[in-house]
C-alpha cells in the first residue's frame, strides 16, 4: 500500500506546484461561490438554512472539473514516457491507477474542503440540518470518486490530454445526465434500472441526508469498476 | 505473524493472483466480465436491502418512536397490500420503493407481524377486481414516454387489513409523508376509538365544503360531529369543540353551553374574526362572537384591532390601461406571513401560516389554575389599524404603519376554570383568525399552505392530548427558514463566501511559492559557494 500513498502524494504535490492546479481549484470555488451566493436559486433567494443550492451547482461544477483533474494523469505519463520508468519500479500498473485515483480524489475532497466556510455561514443564519450537509458532503465525494474513476481510465486510453478530458466529459454525461434522462420518458423496470445506474439518483438520496447501502455499493461498483478498465489499459502493452 | 507462517503465505499467494490479473488478453475479457456480474449482483442485493444511515438531525427517514408504540400494540397479524402497476413513472417508482422500505423497517419493528404483498391491477383481472373491490381505482396521468405525452392509468393504492378492520389509501402520491400517513391508518385500527370533535355550525360559519382541505384531514383521525343548535346542549360524545369564523353572536344560552362543556374539563378550538371585512369596499365591521367573556374568564382576549405586516403575501388587483385589463401583484400587509411561533406541540414543525385579516390575541391576566401560552407572533415590523379601516391593497404604505414588533396571534390555555376546583383540566387554543382555513369560497377553490391546515390539526391533537403524530406529520415537510437579513448585510456576505475561500487557496499558493524561491535561492547561494 506504501507505494500507492507514495504516488498519490507524488501526484498532490505535482498538482499544488503547477499554476495549472490552482487554477482549476479556483476556478471550481468561483463558479460554485457565484452558483451558490450570487446568481439563480442562491441561498438567499431560496431563504432556507441547507446547501441545496451549493449541492446543486457542486453536482455539475464537478462534473466539468473532475476531467479537468485526471485528463493529465495517465496520457501525460504516456506522452512523456514516464510510465514506463514508473513501470520498471516494483510498482504494479494497479497501483498506478490506484494511487493517481487516489491523489484526485484527496484534491477533490481539498477543494470541497475549502467551501466549508458556506456551511459556518448558512449554520450562522439559520438552523441548518448538520446531518443533512453531511450526507451532501458524503454524496459529493461518491460522485467525485465515480468521475475520477472514468476520468483515470479516459486518460489511460490516449496520450492526448484534451481527447482524455472529453472522453471522460462524455463517458460522465452517460451516467451524470443520460441515464436519468432516458429513464423519465421510460417507465417500469426499465426505468428503475437507468434511474439507478445514472449518479443523480444516488447523489439526491445522499444530499437529504440517508445514506443507503446501495448508493455505496453503487459508487464502488463503479469506481472499481473504472479502475479495472484503466489497469487493463496500462497492461495492454505488454499483450502486444 | 504466526509461526507456521500461514498469512504470509496467504498474502503472497494473493499477491500472485492480483499481478496475475489481466495480464493475457482473453483471460482478461473473462475477468472483467467476471468482476462485472459480481458488482450487478451486490447492486441487486443492496438495491433489495433497506438497510441505510439517517444522518438528519430529527431522524425524519427513520421510524419514529410512535411508530414504534404502534406497531409493539399490535395484537393480531396486520396484511399491507399495495396494488402497484408496474409500469410506474420515475416518481411514482421511487415512492413505490420507499413505501416497501418503510414497510421492511415496520416489519422488523413489529415482530414480523406485518406481512407485505404487492399486487399488479394492470397486468392481471383478478387483481384489478380485488382494487376495485377494496376501493383503489386508477388514476390517470400524464406520462412522458419517450418523445411524447400520453395519458396512462396507473394504480398506486395500498390497503391495511387487521382482524376485521380494513383501511384503504386510494392514490399514494409521490410527496405524501409515508410513514405519516401508515402510521396513522395502523393508529385507527389499533385503537378504534376516533376522538369525536363538535364543529358548531349555523352563526355564519364557512361551510364544511369551505373547509373541505383541513376537516378531510381532520376526518382521517376524529370523527366530525356537527353542532347546528347549541342551545340544545353539547353530546356527551363530543370531546373537542370547534368554533370556526362565527359571524353572528352566540346566543346566551349558547355561550352558556359552550362555558359548561369547558367548565367540565373540556377542550375548546377557536378560530375567530374579530371583523367581518369586504376588501371590495375597502370596510370591515366588528364581530361580536358573545365568546368575548368566556375567553376573558381564561386571561385572553381577541383584540378588535386588524394585523398589518411587514412579512405578507402577494395579492393580485386588477387594473385598467385603456382598453386592456391586467393585473398588479402587491404585497398586503394584512395577509400577513406568520414566522415566529413557540416551542409548543401546537407549532411543533410549523415554519409559516398565511393568515387574512388577523387580529392580536393578547393575554389581559393571567388567571389562577390557568397555564397560558402564546403560541405565535407578527414579525419585528408590524403595526396595528385600531380604525379608520382602510383595507385598499393599493395604498401606500410607509414606515410608520409598521412600528410595533412580535404581537402574539394565538394562545393555548389550560386549566381550572374559577369555581370549579373539583372539575377536570379544560383547555382550548385561539387564533385570531378564521380565515386562514378557508379554502374555497364563492365556488372557488384554493389549496391552502400545508401548514395552515397542520397547526390546526396539531391544535386539535394537542387538545385531545394526542401529541404523538404531530412531529410525525411535519418532519417531511418542516421548513429551515434563514434569519432576516438586511440587503447590504446579504451581499457582504454572499461575497465574503465567494471570495474567501479562493483567497485561502491563493494563499496557501502563494506561500508554497515563496517557501520554493527561498528554497532555491538558497540552494543557488550553496552551489555558487561551492563554486
Amino acid at each position: 500500500m506504501s507505494t500507492v500513498f507514495h504516488i498519490c502524494r507524488r501526484e498532490i504535490i505535482a498538482f499544488f506546484s503547477s499554476l495549472a492546479g490552482y487554477v482549476l481549484v479556483i476556478l471550481f470555488l468561483g463558479i460554485s461561490g457565484f452558483f451558490t451566493w450570487l446568481y439563480g436559486s442562491d441561498v438567499f433567494f431560496v431563504g432556507q438554512a441547507n446547501l441545496n443550492s451549493f449541492f446543486n451547482t457542486a453536482f455539475w461544477t464537478l462534473f466539468f472539473f473532475i476531467p479537468a483533474i485526471t485528463m493529465r494523469s495517465l496520457a501525460e505519463e504516456k506522452r512523456s514516457g514516464t510510465l514506463e520508468w514508473l513501470i520498471t519500479h516494483p510498482v504494479t500498473e494497479a497501483r498506478v491507477v490506484l494511487g493517481k485515483w487516489l491523489a484526485c480524489w484527496v484534491l477533490v475532497a481539498v477543494s470541497l474542503l475549502l467551501t466549508l466556510p458556506y456551511y459556518l455561514t448558512i449554520a450562522w443564519l439559520g438552523p441548518v440540518d448538520h446531518g443533512a450537509a453531511v450526507g451532501g458532503y458524503l454524496g459529493l465525494l461518491m460522485i467525485s470518486a465515480i468521475y475520477i474513476g472514468i476520468g483515470i481510465f479516459a486518460s489511460s486510453l490516449t496520450v492526448n490530454q484534451i481527447v482524455a478530458y472529453l472522453i471522460a466529459l462524455f463517458t460522465g454525461f452517460v451516467f451524470h445526465t443520460l441515464f436519468d434522462l432516458i429513464s423519465g420518458t421510460l417507465t417500469g423496470t426499465t426505468s428503475t434500472l437507468l434511474a439507478y445506474a445514472g449518479t443523480t439518483f444516488h447523489f439526491e438520496t445522499m444530499a437529504r441526508g440517508v445514506i443507503s447501502l446501495d448508493n455505496m455499493v453503487y459508487g464502488l461498483s463503479v469506481t472499481a469498476f473504472s479502475l479495472c478498465l484503466a489497469t487493463v489499459n496500462l497492461k495492454r502493452r505488454l499483450w502486444l | 505473524m504466526s509461526g507456521n507462517g500461514e498469512p504470509e503465505t496467504e498474502a503472497v499467494v494473493m499477491k500472485s493472483w492480483l499481478q496475475g490479473l489481466f495480464s493475457h488478453p482473453a483471460e482478461s475479457v473473462l475477468q472483467l466480465i467476471l468482476i462485472a456480474a459480481i458488482l450487478i449482483v451486490f447492486n441487486y442485493i443492496a438495491y433489495n436491502n433497506a438497510l441505510r444511515l439517517d444522518l438528519t438531525d430529527d431522524r425524519r427517514y427513520t421510524l419514529s418512536e410512535n411508530s414504534e408504540e404502534i406497531l409493539n400494540d399490535l395484537r393480531d397479524p396486520v396484511t399491507l397490500t399495495a396494488y402497484f402497476s408496474d409500469d410506474l413513472p420515475p416518481d411514482f417508482n421511487r415512492a413505490a420503493r420507499e413505501l416497501r422500505h418503510l414497510i421492511s423497517y415496520m416489519a422488523r419493528s413489529s415482530d414480523t407481524k406485518i406481512t407485505y404483498r404487492e399486487r399488479n391491477p394492470s397486468r392481471s383481472e383478478e387483481d384489478a377486481e380485488r382494487a376495485e373491490r377494496a376501493g383503489i381505482h386508477p388514476v390517470t396521468l400524464d406520462v412522458r414516454q419517450q418523445d411524447r405525452i400520453t395519458q396512462r392509468q396507473i394504480y398506486m393504492g395500498v390497503t391495511l387489513e387487521y382482524g376485521d378492520e380494513m383501511e384503504v389509501m386510494p392514490f399514494m402520491q409521490p410527496e405524501m409523508p409515508l410513514e405519516y400517513e401508515l402510521a396513522s391508518a395502523l393508529s385507527r385500527m389499533v385503537y378504534p376509538v376516533r376522538p369525536v370533535v363538535g364543529l358548531v355550525q349555523g352563526h355564519g360559519q364557512p361551510l364544511q365544503d369551505e373547509m373541505s382541505q383541513f376537516l378531510n384531514q381532520l376526518d382521517y383521525r376524529y370523527r366530525i360531529h356537527t353542532l347546528d343548535n347549541l342551545e340544545e346542549g353539547i353530546p356527551e360524545s363530543v370531546d373537542i369543540l370547534a368554533i370556526i369564523a362565527p359571524q353572528q353572536q352566540l346566543s346566551e344560552p349558547e355561550q352558556e353551553t359552550v362555558y359548561q362543556f369547558l367548565a367540565e374539563g373540556g377542550r375548546a378550538f377557536f378560530a375567530l374574526n374579530r371583523f367581518e371585512t369586504n376588501p371590495g369596499d375597502g370596510t370591515a365591521k366588528v364581530v361580536h362572537t358573545g365568546l368575548e367573556s368566556l375567553l376573558a374568564e381564561y386571561g385572553v382576549s381577541v383584540d378588535s384591532t386588524l394585523i398589518r405586516d411587514r412579512n405578507s403575501s402577494m395579492v393580485r388587483v386588477p387594473g385598467q390601461a385603456g382598453q386592456f385589463g391586467y393585473a398588479n401583484q402587491v404585497e398586503y400587509p394584512l395577509i400577513p406571513v406568520i414566522r415566529e411561533f413557540a416551542d409548543h406541540p401546537v407549532t411543533s414543525g410549523i415554519s409559516s401560516v398565511v393568515f387574512q385579516f388577523l387580529s392580536p390575541v393578547s393575554v389581559v391576566h393571567q388567571p389562577d389554575h390557568i397555564e397560558l401560552h402564546e403560541l405565535a407572533w407578527t414579525s419585528e415590523q408590524t403595526g396595528l389599524m385600531k380604525e379608520d379601516f382602510n383595507l385598499d391593497p393599493m395604498q401606500e404604505w410607509s414606515g410608520t404603519d409598521f412600528l410595533e414588533s412580535y404581537l402574539p396571534v394565538g394562545v393555548a390555555a389550560r386549566g381550572v376554570l374559577a369555581g370549579n376546583d373539583s372539575s377536570p383540566e379544560s383547555a382550548l387554543v385561539v387564533f385570531g383568525d378564521g380565515n386562514f382555513l378557508i379554502n374555497a369560497q364563492g365556488g372557488q377553490e384554493q389549496e391552502l399552505p400545508a401548514d395552515n391546515v397542520h397547526l390546526a390539526l396539531n391544535a386539535i391533537d394537542w387538545l385531545a392530548d394526542d401529541t404523538g403524530l404531530i412531529n410525525l406529520r411535519t418532519r417531511i415537510t418542516q421548513s429551515r427558514p434563514l434569519q432576516s437579513v438586511d440587503s447590504d448585510r446579504q451581499t457582504l456576505i454572499a461575497y465574503a463566501n465567494v471570495i474567501f475561500p479562493i483567497l485561502l487557496i491563493t494563499l496557501f499558493g502563494g506561500v508554497r511559492l515563496l517557501r520554493y524561491r527561498s528554497k532555491r535561492a538558497k540552494l543557488q547561494k550553496r552551489w555558487s559557494a561551492n563554486e
